[in-house]
């Protein structure tokens, strides 16, 4: 569904991805892991075509999104949803509005059925209760809820999710873990997610790619990167300061 | 230490001048965007009110006391000429030509521009307009363009309302207060005014309702490094904004 193949950015002088090859099949949650500044999130604007590589391709079911703009990248972007690091609600709307926004931007819906999607979705994160309030008025966990329930309106076949539960209590980022199942369960989209919870990441991913130094280090389930004899990858999930990275 | 020198000046000239290019591609893009359907009316009149009606207040008081310290000052400068009765036509035409139109722009640049860069600014560096690009809309369509559309719309009436309300300034100190006729006040104006100065007046208020929106939409769109990044974009949008203004003043002047 999704392929990168040879993908190259660099952000003047810093290399930050040289020659990644990744492929994400339909249906699945993949999720990223690595260290901070290790070019995740870049990955992921890539994949959405917010940012181009320098080098490389980015096929979105065949299509090379590299080659596009305008309406033709427009209506890529239309099978994508994304939930940004800090939830990029818009804080000058109700979370009722913030979620009806795609509906009511690019559908030809009516109004009364809008706000009946809107308060099913609501209800589907368990926010039923909560749109009448603005964004500055929600917890860390609501925004992200909000952000998730905005993603999944227009019922898209792929959703990023750039760092879901980071700043939550561990209890929860695990609701939010537990959320991004069930609705990837009920609305049956491919799911993408870079985060750094080790191992609580691990329970929802259906394969586990790990990137170092620009690359794609390895990739397979979460079971086969647990077990993976990587000098790097053991560090990286045990979280010790001792062995081949060293953090400061 | 030379090379290094001339190389710092060469990425300096560099910037400013792909700068410009940017500015000048938002403006366009935005411009041809204004007319491609859907059209975004509803926003558009959110920043009619928000430039316009929100900002009403500060320049209707500009308007009064503008008009009113013109008819003051008017008064004691054409009494030493004996020409007290020109004090109409002089208010009016200070106002309607040169006055009304750069006062009234640089008081919506720093009530409603400023707000403007910082809005974009926050939206910028909150991820709210990758969001919307994530959305599959143009941040340019549903952002810029009706903001470009509300100054343009927006500048030429608030200037028409503080050169009435100048004018009406300029009466109540040279005929309630300093006793100079009604009939006269109004009279010489009526008869000195012309079209042309309207129009004039016009062409400064649309310009510097272009320039407000246009320089405050760049610097919030293109604002970088948090929160220090939006205090500095919305800083520079004013002073940059109120400094076009006077040159634009200037060369507008000049030309018509």
């Amino acid at each position: 569904m999704i392929r990168l193949i040879d993908v190259h950015r660099s952000f003047g002088s810093q290399q930050v991805l040289s020659g990644v090859n990744l492929r994400v099949q339909k249906g699945e949650i993949l999720t990223i892991i690595g260290r901070s500044g290790s070019g995740k999130t870049v990955l992921l604007r890539l994949i959405i075509g917010l940012a181009r590589p320098n080098r490389g391709q980015i096929l979105i079911e065949g299509t090379d999104i590299t080659q596009l703009s305008g309406r033709r990248l427009d209506r890529v972007r239309e099978r994508f949803g994304m939930l940004f690091q800090g939830g990029a609600l818009f804080d000058s709307m109700t979370v009722f509005d913030n979620v009806a926004f795609p509906l009511r931007e690019k559908t030809d819906l009516a109004p009364a059925e809008v706000t009946a999607q809107v308060q099913k979705m609501l209800e589907n994160v368990g926010l039923g209760e909560m749109g009448y309030k603005f964004p500055a008025e929600l917890s860390g966990g609501m925004k992200k809820r909000t952000a998730l329930a905005r993603a999944l309106i227009t019922n898209p076949s792929i959703i990023l999710f750039d760092e879901p539960t980071t700043g939550l209590d561990p209890i929860l980022g695990r609701a939010i873990h537990q959320l991004i199942q069930e609705t990837h369960e009920a609305f049956e989209y491919t799911a993408v997610i870079v985060s750094h919870e080790i191992p609580e990441v691990f329970d929802i991913a259906t394969r586990v790619a790990v990137i170092h130094e620009g690359r794609i280090l390895a990739e397979g389930t979460p079971e086969m990167i647990v077990k993976s004899p990587d000098p790097f990858i053991q560090q990286f999930i045990s979280g010790s300061l001792e062995g081949p990275v060293r953090p400061l | 230490m030379m090379r290094s020198l001339l190389e710092g000046l060469g990425s300096t000239v560099i910037g400013w001048i792909a700068g410009m290019g940017r500015m000048l591609i938002l403006l366009i893009t935005a411009l041809l965007w204004a007319f491609v359907p859907p059209f975004r009316l509803r926003r558009l009149a959110r920043q009619i009110h928000f430039m316009g009606w929100r900002s009403l207040l500060v320049v209707v008081l500009t308007g009064a006391f503008t008009g009113m310290v013109l008819g003051l000052q008017g008064y004691y400068t054409l009494r030493k000429f004996g020409a007290t009765a020109m004090l109409g036509p002089a208010v009016a035409l200070s106002l309607i030509r040169e006055i009304g139109p750069v006062l009234c722009a640089l008081v919506v640049t720093g009530r409603a521009g400023s707000a403007m860069a910082a809005e974009i600014g926050i939206m910028r560096i909150s991820d709210q307009i990758d969001a919307l690009s994530v959305m599959a809309l143009n941040p340019v369509k549903y952002l810029i363009s009706p903001n470009i559309l509300a100054g343009l719309i927006t500048l030429p009436l608030l200037t028409a309302i503080v050169n009435v309300v100048g004018i009406y300034g300029g009466y109540l100190v040279g005929v309630q207060l300093l006793g100079v006729g009604q009939g006269v006040y109004f009279g010489e104006m009526q008869s000195i005014l012309s079209m042309y100065d309207i129009k004039i007046g016009f062409w400064k208020s649309l310009s510097f309702g272009l320039i407000i929106s246009w320089i405050c939409c760049y610097k919030g769109f293109y604002t970088r490094f948090g929160a220090e990044g939006v205090s500095q974009a919305t800083t520079e949008a004013v002073v940059m904004s109120s400094v076009w203004i006077l040159i634009c003043d200037y060369l507008l002047t000049s030309v018509l």
